[in-house]
């Protein structure tokens, strides 16, 4: 196999990884099935993170190869309920929505709408953060540094209401379990976690506590009132919305137990810290049982959502040179669970509870903004500093790499030029092409 | 086994491929590695080892020569692309040297040519294995949206650089513009004075040698000095000289053949006159037409020194920015035209000098006693034994004796042509003279303590005074003079006069300069840059003909030792220019490199070593150790000026 060769060269040697390992375990766990001895819901959540784990890169993009893009994504967010249109923050303060699932001649994917930066409507600086209603793709939700957070009506493309906000704004998020309320969280600069009422449209009151700007809020999927914001101030505190406390806790790194604010406030003059640096990047897992935290030094913490627990998992060196708040992305209905982390220009793809890295995604070129994971198609969008968005596929889904498993089954060593020959037109460049006069 | 030794083959292969210094690959030696490679992809794989480690040299030439290969082999090998694009931004950070912080290695020319032709490498790679390579695609779109290459013109500079190069044209254009101005104001200023200069030189010239046109005029003329300044003639002159009036009178009538003019002459069908016009420049120097030459020389020397000069460094620094400004040129070039004419007519000019009586050159003060005696050729046998007797009874050395003989015996036979070297003979003379009387004034110390008839003067012990009873003894003026010397006891002092008159120097080097002008350093003996100064003429040429050889010789050497094309400006021009060393390396290399064909990185210019010395650590603690000085001593004055004050 040409690929093995590879490993010759010690750089190479760490990108390297046994998806082959993979697809035998697949048919392992297949046989399991028959036999009885694996529930067939155990097996595709298995095979889910058999994929997930050996994404490769595509040239599924978002613009055709003559096209210079003026701007490029700087946050992204996939719809919920059909995992199909993804919403594309854009770095000249306009908005795009991609249909991930229509290809326009098979390489580019079908762009919905979308509003150019500078037109009416749009931000005036880049697109910091944008996020679906979490109920359905009627409504949507965007913010930038010019203080503004705006909703949209995508049918009509148009912002139908704003929120002025009296700081810049880092972050914003919706519950996506909320049923009872409609309240979208504003991370501030000034050290607030602001909330505004969609239903009244205006900002119904503030969280203050934070020392520093707030670079993260997240909603905890489990119980609609709960809130995760990290700060400047290395802290990482959970909010209960209906409380006229402050936060009702701190993810403690020292302790594995935290106390809980309620019954010890008095004493506590300190309040925990969950990292050595501002925090960067906040994630629950889909099920909102666990919270991933990630920091400017690059470490990558696991946490109980329920009780604060630091679960101690070692995620190994993870590095970061972004400030800025970044998205990371989990997969969903997988077992293990999988978490993609932007590391500089890679992505490390890391199994959540045991901190085992399985991929390394190596294509950008500068510092990766953030990642998404599509749970329907299983693809993965990222999209980073170098301008460019890049799709990863799991590696069998491709129809050319299938045809390549059922050779590899018998082992015969056919070599890639070989079934080179039955591929369409478009991978003739990647063949050899040594002439044959030069003897 | 064979793999190892494949594998040891494409090493040595890559190895001189990239260190040749070269701009193109050496073919055969490349399809030596391209037939390696093609057997199995393991070569590949080690090419690409071995080439990721060649572009991390910090060399030019060896990336250069590296990426080629690189390209190469890139439009080949599947294999090799994977690899590449693998390492994809480190390679393009070695090749483009976008990283500020990481810049291409020197030399610079060298570092262009890998830039240009890594942007168009990739370009290249673009149009064909895009669709191959989803990573290419990406690399190419980041290089193209975030690093600001411009693939269209293939050029890749970052937007520090561009801003640069835009403020270098523009600094450049000022400094053009300014030395245009001054060019031009300098021309309007001189351009009519030189004019003048060359007119009264041209006048000068016509009183000496009248134009054809206007030959016979000077007839008519007041001025009949030139006439009779007397040419010499060559004999076809002589007998044209009655026809040519005449000729000049029916110059237009009828000089056919038949005509009266010629019939009177007989002159027959196909007389052809050779007429020798050589010698018509020759110019005989007389008491009469002595001022008008005099003059005609200092105009030359103003024109050759001054004014020719000038204008060469006009058209030296025009040449450059030629386009745009052609009126100016077009008048530097006539000016030069102008004097260079007329310093060549001077030049065509042979002046006789005048037949002067041989002045009675001596350098010897009893050589004028010489013409008393009857002249005896040097190996008389009775010369020689006289001459041993006189060695003998003048404690002369013998040798000394004879070259002071022929030196003299030189100088009196030396053809003194002009009235320079004359003066020069009594300037010896006199000089000769000086030096005599400065040799019995200056006598050295050791001189004297050399003297064996020196007695030394014992002086008294003063100490020994004391044990005495101290009386005013006669020798009182004794012990004054032991006060004086110091008290140093028993030691022989003596007053040395070491004064000597100091003269001032009245004498120039004159050696010629390459402006035209002479050498205007002021120096006892030995002018630093000319070497011993020997007398010269007007123009700067040695007067003795042994100086004028040793000259002579010394140029040649010089010039055989720096030919013309060893510039080292123009060879630093070609360096900038094309990046090739053509300079031929003197003597042995002290240290033999280890890839000799490549551009030595560290060699030293002039500036280098300079900011060596003058940036060093100890000059560095000196100034600051002044400076401070002059920090801490102005308070101090300025707080007593305020004490004065009060």
């Amino acid at each position: 196999m040409l690929r093995e060769d590879f490993s010759n060269i010690p750089e190479l040697h760490l990108c390297e990884f046994k998806s082959s390992d993979a697809n035998l375990g697949t048919v392992k766990y297949l046989e399991k099935v028959r036999l009885g001895q694996l529930s067939s819901r155990r097996y595709t959540s298995h095979l889910k993170t058999y994929l997930a784990a050996s994404h490769v890169l595509s040239d599924v993009t978002l613009n055709q190869k003559e096209q210079i893009p003026t701007s490029f994504v700087t946050h992204a967010d996939l719809e919920s309920v059909d995992s199909r249109y993804l919403l594309c923050g854009l770095s000249d303060g306009g908005v795009a929505i991609y249909d991930t699932s229509i290809f326009k001649e098979g390489r580019v994917y079908a762009e919905v709408a979308s509003v150019v930066g500078g037109r009416r409507g749009s931000h005036k600086y880049q697109v910091d953060c944008v996020q679906w209603y979490p109920a359905d793709t009627g409504l949507f939700s965007t913010s930038s540094k010019d203080k503004l957070v705006k909703i949209w009506d995508p049918n009509h493309m148009k912002p139908v209401d704003q929120f002025n906000i009296d700081c810049y704004v880092l972050h914003h998020h919706m519950s996506p379990v909320a049923s009872k309320h409609s309240l979208l969280s504003v991370a501030g600069d000034s050290g607030e976690v602001i909330l505004c009422d969609l239903r009244s449209g205006s900002s119904t009151h503030r969280l203050q506590g934070h020392n520093g700007p707030v670079q993260i809020t997240q909603w905890s999927p489990r119980n609609q009132h709960i809130l995760v914001s990290g700060g400047n101030d290395h802290t990482v505190r959970m909010w209960d919305v209906r409380s006229s406390r402050a936060f009702f806790m701190a993810l403690d790194m020292e302790n594995s137990l935290p106390e809980t604010n309620s019954r010890y406030k008095k004493k506590i003059k300190k309040i925990p810290k969950a990292h050595k640096s501002r925090v960067t990047s906040l994630c629950f897992t889909y099920d909102g049982l666990w919270l991933l935290s990630f920091s400017y030094y690059g470490d990558l913490r696991l946490w109980n959502s329920n009780t604060g627990e630091y679960m101690n998992v070692d995620y190994g060196e993870t590095y970061t040179e972004l400030k800025r708040t970044m998205r990371m992305a989990v997969s969903h209905c997988t077992y293990p669970d999988l978490v993609f982390v932007p590391s500089k220009s890679k992505i490390l793809v890391y199994e959540l509870l045991s901190g085992k890295l399985v991929n390394v995604l190596e294509g950008h070129f500068s510092a990766v903004l953030g990642v998404v994971y599509n749970p329907g198609s299983q693809n993965l969008y990222s999209f980073g500093y170098d301008r460019n968005f890049i799709t990863w596929i799991p590696k069998k889904l491709l129809t050319s790499d299938l045809s390549n498993e059922e050779e590899e089954e018998t082992p015969s060593c056919t070599g890639h030029t070989a079934s080179c020959s039955t591929l369409p037109a478009g991978r003739q460049a990647t063949q050899d092409a040594w002439s044959s006069d030069e003897d | 086994m064979e793999n190892d030794q494949q594998a040891y083959h494409l090493k040595k292969l890559v190895e001189e491929l990239t260190t040749s210094g070269k701009d193109k690959l050496d073919e055969t030696n490349f399809k030596k590695v391209k037939n390696i490679c093609k057997r199995s992809d393991i070569y590949v794989i080690e090419l690409y080892r071995l080439l990721s480690k060649q572009l991390k040299r910090k060399h030019a030439e060896i990336r250069f020569s590296a990426f080629q290969i690189c390209d190469e082999i890139f439009r080949k090998s599947h294999c090799f692309r994977e690899l590449l694009l693998k390492d994809f931004c480190n390679i393009v950070d070695l090749v483009l040297g976008l990283d500020p912080q990481k810049p291409l290695p020197k030399p610079e020319a060298v570092a262009k040519n890998l830039k240009q032709k890594s942007v168009e490498a990739i370009q290249y790679w673009y149009d064909n294995f895009s669709d191959g390579y989803v990573t290419l695609k990406l690399a190419y779109n980041y290089l193209r949206d975030c690093k600001k290459v411009d693939f269209a013109e293939l050029t890749a500079r970052t937007e520090a650089e561009r801003q640069r190069a835009e403020e270098e044209r523009r600094r450049l254009d000022e400094i053009k513009r300014k030395k245009i101005v001054k060019i031009n104001n300098e021309l309007e200023e001189s351009s009519s004075e030189i004019k003048d200069f060359v007119v009264q030189f041209q006048n000068c010239f016509k009183l000496l040698i009248p134009d054809v046109n206007d030959f016979f005029i000077a007839f008519n003329d007041e001025e009949p000095s030139c006439q009779e300044g007397g040419f010499i003639h060559g004999e076809e002159n002589i007998k044209d000289e009655g026809f040519l009036p005449e000729g000049s009178e029916e110059e237009d009538k009828d000089i056919e053949y038949g005509s009266e003019f010629m019939r009177g002459h007989g002159i027959m069908k196909g007389t052809s006159i050779q007429i020798n016009l050589e010698d018509v420049r020759k110019i005989q120097e007389t008491p009469d037409n002595e001022v008008v030459i005099e003059n005609l020389k200092e105009h030359v020397q103003i024109l050759n020194t001054k004014f020719l000069p000038q204008v060469k460094r006009w058209e030296q620094t025009m040449r450059p920015y030629s386009e745009g400004n052609g009126s100016l040129i077009k008048n530097i070039l006539e000016l030069k035209q102008l004097v260079g004419q007329a310093v060549k007519m001077f030049e065509s000019l042979k002046i006789i000098p005048k037949e002067k009586p041989h002045p009675t050159v001596s350098v010897d003060f009893d050589s004028d006693d010489d013409d008393d005696f009857i002249e005896v050729p040097f190996d008389d046998p009775r010369v020689v034994s006289a001459a041993a007797s006189e060695v003998v009874l003048l404690g002369m050395d013998r040798s000394s004796w004879n070259t002071f003989d022929f030196q003299s015996d030189d100088l009196t036979t030396q053809p003194s042509t002009s009235g320079v070297s004359q003066t020069y003979g009594q300037q010896s003379k006199n000089e000769a003279v000086k030096a005599k009387k400065k040799s019995q004034t200056i006598r050295c110390p050791d001189e004297y303590l050399g003297k064996t008839n020196f007695t030394l003067k014992r002086l008294h012990n003063p100490l020994a005074g004391l044990s005495q009873v101290w009386t005013a003894t006669p020798d009182l003026h004794e012990q004054e003079e032991i006060q004086n010397t110091g008290g140093v006891l028993g030691v022989a002092t003596q007053r040395v006069n070491y004064e000597r008159a100091w003269e001032p120097i009245k004498w120039t080097c004159r050696a010629p300069l390459t402006s035209g002008r002479l050498c205007p350093r002021q120096d006892r003996e030995k002018c630093p840059l000319h070497g011993p100064i020997v007398p010269r003429d007007e123009a700067g040429k040695p007067l003795r003909p042994e100086d004028a050889a040793k000259e002579h010789a010394a140029r040649e050497r010089y010039e055989r030792d720096h030919p013309a094309w060893q510039d080292p400006q123009l060879l630093a021009e070609l360096k900038a220019a094309t990046g090739i060393d053509l300079k031929v390396p003197k003597g042995k290399q002290k240290r033999k490199r280890k890839y000799e064909n490549l551009t030595d990185l560290r060699k030293m210019t002039g500036r280098d070593r300079l900011t060596k010395k003058v940036l060093s650590k100890k000059a560095l603690r000196r100034l600051n150790a002044s400076l401070a000085r002059e920090h801490t001593s102005a308070p101090n004055g300025s707080s007593s000026f305020n004490f004065g004050q009060r």
